[in-house]
């Protein structure tokens, strides 16, 4: 690994949030690299002084109650339809769609030129393999 | 956190069924957390107080579309977030200095009035330059180090990858150590 591609994963080594090979790869490449050891190092300075100077306030119960008696004026929430709504594979044919009728109404996908199109589709295979075979026979014949 | 989020989830499933007085307990757990980011991402208190009330609103009026796969807390900061962004497009410029007062409390007692005082300096300087940095270097920030979300919670939470948050966790603590050696150099200058 890089340098650069390293100091991206810094705030997930210092977390412990990686897989345990990414770890030692990284930690590996910190033992021999002092810049990188030293950008950890700083990050994690900063990181502390970061954590100590905004420190945590907490509110007063008056809070909470204000927030209660504003909500107790709101109506009462409702649970969203759509994610109640059941799984798709409960339903064994959900991807089955019948092909509607007005396919055999249009004068480009009529029945008739269906059955044409297999028909010639048909006869020509059938034809091809005829006129191969025979070509093949007419080979031998003239061998 | 005094409550897992299967307990959560419980709480809104009997919110949703219309017992009201549960919100009590989310408010309670969640109001120091949602003020302290809120306050940080602003950096006024009475605007960060009224913001986390409007933020737990918005959250009882949208508790029907919570899904319960995902994690509250990621959900409800994410209502949190797009409540103080707003407010800040509203109203531009940031305020500086921060309120007196808050300061005090993070001071350690021991060492001399002078170490003190540096502490002091130094933890205010901090502050201004957080709220002197990109909304979403601050927001990134904040969530990692007031809140102490993982990565992976933050990208939930602002609705990114990963890799997203560690660059810009990268770029805002660069931002933030350029502009406090900025500041300690002037001051070597001025003395």
């Amino acid at each position: 690994m890089k340098c650069s591609t390293i100091k991206t994963y810094c705030d997930r080594y210092l977390n412990k949030e990686l897989d345990d090979f990414t770890f030692q790869l990284i930690r590996k490449h910190l033992s021999t690299c002092p810049t990188c050891m030293a950008f950890f190092q700083n990050s994690m300075i900063l990181a502390d002084l970061i954590k100590k100077s905004l420190s945590l306030e907490s509110l007063s119960s008056d809070f909470t109650d204000q927030i209660m008696q504003a909500v107790e004026n709101l109506p009462v929430p409702q649970a969203d339809v759509y994610l109640s709504f059941p799984n798709v594979s409960e339903y064994p044919n959900f991807n089955y769609r019948p092909i509607s009728p007005n396919w055999e109404k249009g004068w480009t996908s009529c029945r008739l030129w269906r059955d044409l199109w297999f028909t010639l589709g048909n006869y020509s295979h059938e034809y091809y393999l005829k006129s191969s075979l025979n070509n093949l026979r007419g080979e031998r014949n003239a061998g | 956190m005094p409550y897992s989020d299967t307990e959560l989830s419980d709480f809104i499933s009997t919110i949703l069924s219309g017992e009201v007085g549960k919100f009590r307990i989310i408010v309670e757990v969640f109001q120091n957390p949602v003020f302290n980011f809120v306050y940080r991402i602003i950096g006024d208190r009475e605007e960060a107080k009224d913001i986390a009330q409007e933020t737990f609103l918005k959250v009882y009026k949208s508790l029907g579309q919570y899904d319960h796969a995902y994690k509250f807390s990621s959900w409800l900061f994410r209502i949190a977030t797009t409540v103080s962004i707003s407010y800040l497009r509203k109203k531009k410029p940031i305020f500086l200095p921060f309120d007196e007062g808050l300061h005090y409390d993070m001071v350690s007692p021991r060492g001399s009035p002078e170490e003190v005082c540096e502490n002091h300096e130094t933890s205010s300087q901090i502050q201004e330059a957080m709220l002197l940095l990109p909304s979403k270097y601050r927001l990134v920030l904040v969530l990692k180090y007031i809140n102490e979300f993982s990565c992976q919670e933050i990208a939930k939470t602002l609705d990114t990858n990963v890799k997203n948050v560690e660059t810009s966790l990268y770029r805002g603590r660069k931002m933030l150590a350029a502009s406090l050696t900025q500041n300690f150099r002037n001051k070597r200058y001025k003395r």
